[in-house]
């Protein structure tokens, strides 16, 4: 059997390759004739998400249904059977990833249909063209002319009547358009109209650079209108450094549109019987994120909820993982096959495959005279200019390797970034050592940046290049070493006991490091969930689990320490109370969570026993509620911490039941800016409704607190106000956990403000959120960026997955490219040492002896050689500083690299 | 620091005294020999013959003493007594593991700029022994100029090392130890040390606007075919390596067959090239050695001294390495704990040089 994935963007994309990598067999079903779905509109992104989907369309374990749909579902878990456009298949389980549709009913006033008023999605469009124009100029669709001003209008289709919810992901997308536009052209004026900017961690860094550094205008202005005069575009919003209403003309106006549920949801809930919540999104809840109402169905992504990339490949890879625990392995996992290479002999046989790149390459690069020119080369014994795609294009490799004994291979077509370990492939398994091939980049670095007659010239440059480069290639011996199919969790939370159980359940012992005497974490502080759950029942439920499962080892007032080895087999000891054990495995997952900060001395918080923090004043609405008015003051407390994505939930969570406790009760909330993102959105207008009142400060002017009055500089009104409260509630920020910093040492991925957020560094890694640098090593939960419990879940179960697609390896290949020293031109300088970022060089000493024949001394002197060691990843810094090329880097020795450069000068 | 005032001629006696008590086994000192000055590596403290203290001030400039060092890996205490240039590369070299840093003491002596030492031999007796500004202008008029390198050069006063010795009014000189170890090898000679705080701050500014000056006047390479008019006669012998303090490794990168094709690998280039200048590589070699030298080139001169073609390679090497070396806000041998450029890491860092 298998499991069905139904949508093949980058949710079902992501699915699909967890399960298929972890030897599971997959159907994924596109309803279009393509995959990608959203986000390959996207310009950016496309280029990140393309090697995926060719890993999909190769991969032996998916079978791909374009073009089709989902016409029935019967059966239940563990025996489902679909219809898919008329094809039976049958699966043990199904995950929806539909996705989303942008908000497509925008008002008139909005000037919609005026060519150069477009949607973000549009816009992205506008961009990749103007990549791709000769000019690379950004020109005004209705005259081409250059634009010089643009405005982004936010909140379009989201937190309207039309659609009341927060769409989530518009306030960064539009950030990164924003940014995208500065760093491309700089002098362009760039005006932002928002409500609030819902942004989070390394977003929030991007949009404090577009204002301080790019000079982006940010404008906190609902606009309701796009004027037209005469073809010519303007807005009219309201200035509140004025106290006016302005008029601003545009060149160009962006609207980001809002997400709304996919078109083809609701159908698809009533095929499988899912149930939809009210905004038409799949039901799931934050204790079961990825869970439907029909069990055996998972679903993912924005058909859950409005979502970045992100979450969405977060719960993606969650959704994979609970599907995999109710289904069979019963593929083959690629690359695990024993190799064998043939030994590439001494006479050159060099290969050339020009390939067409379904026309990319064949409509500016005359591919004949090409071929023409490079037949007449040295030791080449085929040119192959027949193929136009990737698929024929191997196959024609595979088939020289083994027909004509070719044992060089160059490949000029397709971008070695994404396709090389593809086109390596083929090698290997036509028999020939797969570090025998070179690439050349006729698509991006040829036909896309010269004109035809350059183009066929550059084109021939390259590829001699690249044939000088092939003679002196080397065969790289291809090690492997086995998979200890065990894991490290490192934090007994939530999101630390959840990736546990999905790996234990996954079959594979998990080790469970917990610093404190119990488990559970944040959670303990017995709380009531966003659910109405009580975290104490949650929490019940997951230490029972924990503790019964034969495949966890718990260990509580531990420690791990002295950590080594790399993805797959490493070694580690635990330490702590009564344990004092050498543990090896193959993955680990840090989920560290976060801390509460106390805002000591802020507010006469500590001091004033009326002023609380805003966890305190939920404990405080267990019981009874004597105050008759309160003040919230958010984003306040020390530094050193992040402000957490759930705090303005929390404060409407808190705000809702205290109004219900007591509806007479006056609430002033102080802010910068609400987050309630996506569903949450409802409590902000419920709090609204409620007469709670809200009250922008000046981020320049911090609301004061004296002798029992709350001043603040409204920044609407332009007035001082004061308040005279019963009691002070301060959303304070989440402070690290102390250990990430050693943790970070141990396992060498970097933290930003205490968390692992680094590894969300745009653009890359949206697409693997819980994945570090280090391989093997995975992040979650609020140890990342401290977030609600269903986020959380999702990624602590996305860890799981990512740790399970490693540990259902057998074998792991050892990096091949890696730096050697030549130790007798080594002159023991060190420098490498210090350069290399993952510590994998030292240096060696041994005396040198005298070869005079004086008495002073025994030695001449030291000789000090350095030496690599295991954890080489081979960056090559090392070997492009060593001044006597004593250190090189496999694969990119220095006679392979000047005989390219010498055909390129 | 500490220190104590000498009488010039007692140094001789302090250099004994390192040697007798031990606080080096061997000592890197300059000699008359006839006219000229050269280094000696002296055991034996007997050896130090008068005039050797006047020596070590003999504006002469033969072969910088780091480079005889360089290598000293030993147990065995070398002391070297010279320039401050030359201490300077001494103290890179430590930093790239070419010398031991507990083996070696290092002394630095004031200079005023040196002479090439055959213009030294040639005229010595105009020259003297101790020259100051004044005399340096005075000979420079009379046709007989200090080095280049010398004329440029900024750090010209002691203030490295571990003992430094200062010339001071009189006739007489200051000695003192700015290091623990140099502290403590002067106190094993019994001189009596007191805390001394010599502040030169103007005549320290006073030599690198001179210096500034000379510089500004000197004629610069701005474009590649410049360089290569400059590097015209260039005949490839690589003295300036092999005189270069700084430049360390075991091979050098143009001694291998892919710096120096001879044979096929020559024949290979004739043949992609059609035809090609022989000897190869000379603008690669000095572009190549300029980037592997830039952050810890002193400014010695030594380069320009060995070359026998008279390349004036002072107007190449410090002025390119000058500018690396203001980027990344590194001066060379100033303190044998300041991490070499290369191996400092910041996430952020010259960006505004990068746009």
């Amino acid at each position: 059997m298998g499991i069905a994935i139904i949508g093949g963007g980058v949710a079902g994309i992501t699915a699909a390759l967890d399960l298929a990598d972890s030897g599971f067999k997959v159907y994924l079903i596109e309803k279009n004739a393509e995959l990608g779905g959203k986000m390959a509109e996207l310009a950016e992104c496309k280029t990140g998400l393309s090697p995926k989907i060719m890993e999909i369309e190769n991969h032996p374990n998916i079978e791909l249904l374009l073009s089709s749909e989902l016409e029935s579902l019967s059966g239940s878990a563990g025996e489902f059977k679909l219809k898919v456009s008329g094809k039976e298949i049958e699966a043990e389980s199904v995950v929806l990833a539909p996705g989303y549709d942008v908000f497509d009913e925008i008002p008139k006033s909005y000037a919609i249909g005026h060519p150069d008023v477009v949607t973000s999605l549009e816009f992205e469009g506008i961009l990749m063209n103007a990549t791709a124009s000769e000019t690379g100029e950004l020109l005004r669709p209705s005259d081409g002319k250059r634009v010089k001003k643009i405005g982004f209008i936010q909140c379009i289709g989201s937190r309207c009547q039309e659609n009341e919810i927060c769409s989530t992901a518009c306030c960064a997308y539009t950030a990164k358009e924003a940014w995208e536009v500065k760093e491309r052209y700089p002098d362009m004026d760039i005006y932002v109209f928002y409500m609030d900017i819902r942004v989070f961690g390394k977003d929030e860094e991007l949009v404090a650079e577009l204002k301080d550094k790019y000079g982006v205008k940010y404008i906190r202005s609902r606009v309701p209108e796009v004027m037209q005069e005469n073809g010519a575009l303007s807005v009219k919003f309201e200035n509140l450094e004025k106290g006016a209403i302005d008029k601003l003309d545009l060149d160009m106006v962006v609207l980001a549109v809002g997400l709304l549920p996919s078109k083809t949801l609701s159908r698809l809930a009533e095929i499988t019987g899912v149930k939809t919540d009210k905004y038409g999104y799949l039901e799931t809840s934050i204790t079961n994120p990825m869970e439907t109402s029909v069990s055996g169905v998972f679903a993912c992504g924005t058909a859950t909820a409005p979502m970045k990339v992100r979450e969405s490949v977060a719960q993606a890879s969650g959704a994979a993982l609970n599907a995999a625990l109710l289904s069979e392995r019963t593929e083959m996992i690629p690359g695990q096959e024993e190799r064998k290479y043939v030994e590439a002999g001494e006479e050159l046989k060099i290969g050339v495959f020009i390939c067409g790149c379904e026309g990319e390459v064949g409509k500016s690069v005359d591919i004949p005279a090409v071929a023409e020119r490079v037949k007449q080369l040295k030791g080449v014994v085929d040119v192959n200019s027949e193929t136009d795609t990737m698929e024929a294009a191997m196959e024609a490799i595979e088939g020289g390797i083994v027909d004509q004994g070719l044992n060089r291979i160059v490949f000029a077509g397709y971008s070695p970034r994404k396709y090389e370990d593809t086109a390596r492939d083929a090698c290997a398994k036509a028999g020939l050592n797969p570090y025998l091939l070179e690439m050349v980049n006729l698509r991006e670095q040829c036909a896309c940046v010269y004109d035809k007659g350059a183009a066929t010239e550059a084109a021939v440059d390259l590829i001699l290049m690249a044939v000088e480069r092939a003679r002196y290639l080397e065969e790289i011996p291809v090690e492997r070493y086995p998979v200890i199919p065990k894991a490290l969790v490192i934090g007994g939370g939530v999101s630390g006991m959840n990736a546990t159980l999905g790996i234990a359940d996954a079959g594979y012992e998990v080790y469970l490091v917990e610093k404190e005497p119990e488990l559970g974490g944040s959670l303990r502080e017995n709380i009531e969930l966003q659910s109405g759950e009580k975290s104490s029942d949650v929490l019940k439920e997951f230490i029972d689990r924990v503790q019964s499962n034969e495949r966890i080892n718990v260990y509580t007032n531990a420690k791990e320490e002295d950590v080594t080895g790399r993805a797959g087999s490493f070694k580690a000891k635990i330490v702590g109370e009564g344990a004092n054990e050498d543990i090896d495995f193959g993955a680990c997952i840090i989920a560290t969570g976060t801390n509460e900060s106390v805002p000591e001395g802020y507010y006469g918080y500590g001091k004033d026993k009326n002023v609380v923090t805003q966890p305190e004043f939920g404990k405080i609405l267990g019981g009874a509620l004597s105050a008759n008015t309160v003040v919230m003051i958010q984003d306040v407390g020390p530094d050193g911490g992040v402000n957490p994505k759930y705090s303005s939930i929390e404060l409407m969570n808190n705000v809702l039941k205290a109004k219900d406790k007591n509806p007479d009760l006056n609430v002033f909330v102080l802010y910068q800016d609400i987050k309630t993102y996506g569903k949450w959105e409802v409590l902000y207008k419920e709090a609204r409704e409620k007469g709670v009142i809200f009250l922008r400060y000046d981020k320049d002017k911090p609301p004061k607190y004296e002798d029992g009055i709350v001043s603040v500089h409204d920044v609407i009104l332009n007035d001082e106000i004061q308040i005279k409260p019963d009691l002070v509630v301060l959303s304070t920020p989440a402070m690290p956990a102390e250990e990430n910093e050693r943790l970070s040492k141990m396992f060498k991925i970097p933290l930003k403000k205490g968390f692992f957020m680094e590894e969300q560094e745009r653009p890359k890694m949206v697409l693997t959120p819980v994945d570090t640098v280090n391989e093997g090593v995975f992040i979650c939960g609020s140890a990342v960026y401290p977030a609600l419990i269903d986020e959380c879940l999702a990624m602590s179960s996305a860890a799981a997955s990512r740790a399970c697609v490693l540990l259902a390896k057998d074998f792991i290949e050892t990096p091949a490219v890696t730096s050697v020293v030549d130790e007798l031109i080594c002159s023991g300088c060190g420098v490498c040492v210090d350069m290399c970022p993952v510590e994998a060089i030292e240096l060696t000493e041994e005396p040198v002896p005298v070869v005079t024949f004086g008495v002073a001394t025994v030695i001449s002197g030291t000789k000090r050689v350095a030496k690599v060691n295991d954890g080489c990843m081979g960056c090559g810094s090392c070997a492009s500083y060593c001044p006597s090329g004593a250190m090189s880097l496999k694969h990119f020795r220095d006679k392979q690299v000047y005989a390219q450069l010498d055909y390129a000068v | 620091m500490k220190g104590t005032e000498l009488k010039q001629e007692d140094l001789e006696g302090l250099f004994k005294r390192l040697l007798e008590k031990k606080a080096v086994d061997c000592l890197v000192l300059p000699h008359k020999v006839g006219n000229n000055v050269a280094y000696m590596l002296v055991k034996d403290g007997d050896k130090i013959e008068s005039p050797a203290a006047s020596a070590i001030f003999a504006p002469s400039f033969g072969v910088n003493a780091a480079n005889i060092v360089k290598g000293w890996t030993i147990p065995e205490r070398v002391g070297i007594v010279a320039k401050p240039c030359e201490i300077r590369a001494a103290i890179e070299l430590m930093k790239l593991k070419q010398m031991d840093k507990d083996s070696v003491l290092l002394i630095s002596a004031d200079c005023s700029g040196a002479f090439t030492n055959q213009d030294y031999a040639d005229h010595a007796g105009e020259i003297g022994d101790w020259v100051d500004s004044g005399k340096i202008n005075e000979l420079k008029d009379k046709g007989i100029a200090i080095r280049e390198a010398c004329a440029i050069c900024e750090n010209r006063l002691a203030d490295v090392g571990d003992i430094i010795i200062e010339r001071v009014d009189g006739g007489k000189v200051l000695v003192a130890g700015i290091t623990d170890m140099g502290v403590e090898a002067l106190s094993s000679t019994e001189l009596s040390l007191e805390d001394k705080d010599v502040e030169r701050q103007a005549e320290k500014e006073k030599i690198a606007a001179d210096a500034k000056k000379e510089k500004e006047e000197l004629p610069k390479l701005s474009s590649v075919e410049e360089l290569e008019e400059f590097l015209r006669d260039c005949i490839g012998c690589k003295n300036c390596r092999d005189m270069c303090p700084v430049c360390y490794c075991k091979e050098c990168f143009f001694e291998q067959p892919l710096g120096k094709p001879v044979g096929g690998d020559l024949l290979n280039l004739a043949e992609l090239r059609s035809a090609i200048g022989v000897p190869t590589n000379q603008l690669l070699y000095h572009l190549t050695r300029i980037y592997h030298v830039c952050t810890t080139c002193v400014g010695c001169g030594a380069c320009e001294d060995a070359c026998p073609k008279n390349i004036p390679l002072t107007r190449l090497y410090p002025m390119i390495a000058e500018k690396v070396q203001e980027i990344f806000e590194y001066e060379p041998g100033k303190d044998v704990e300041e991490p070499l450029p290369f191996i400092t890491y910041e996430e952020e860092e010259l960006e505004e040089h990068l746009r």
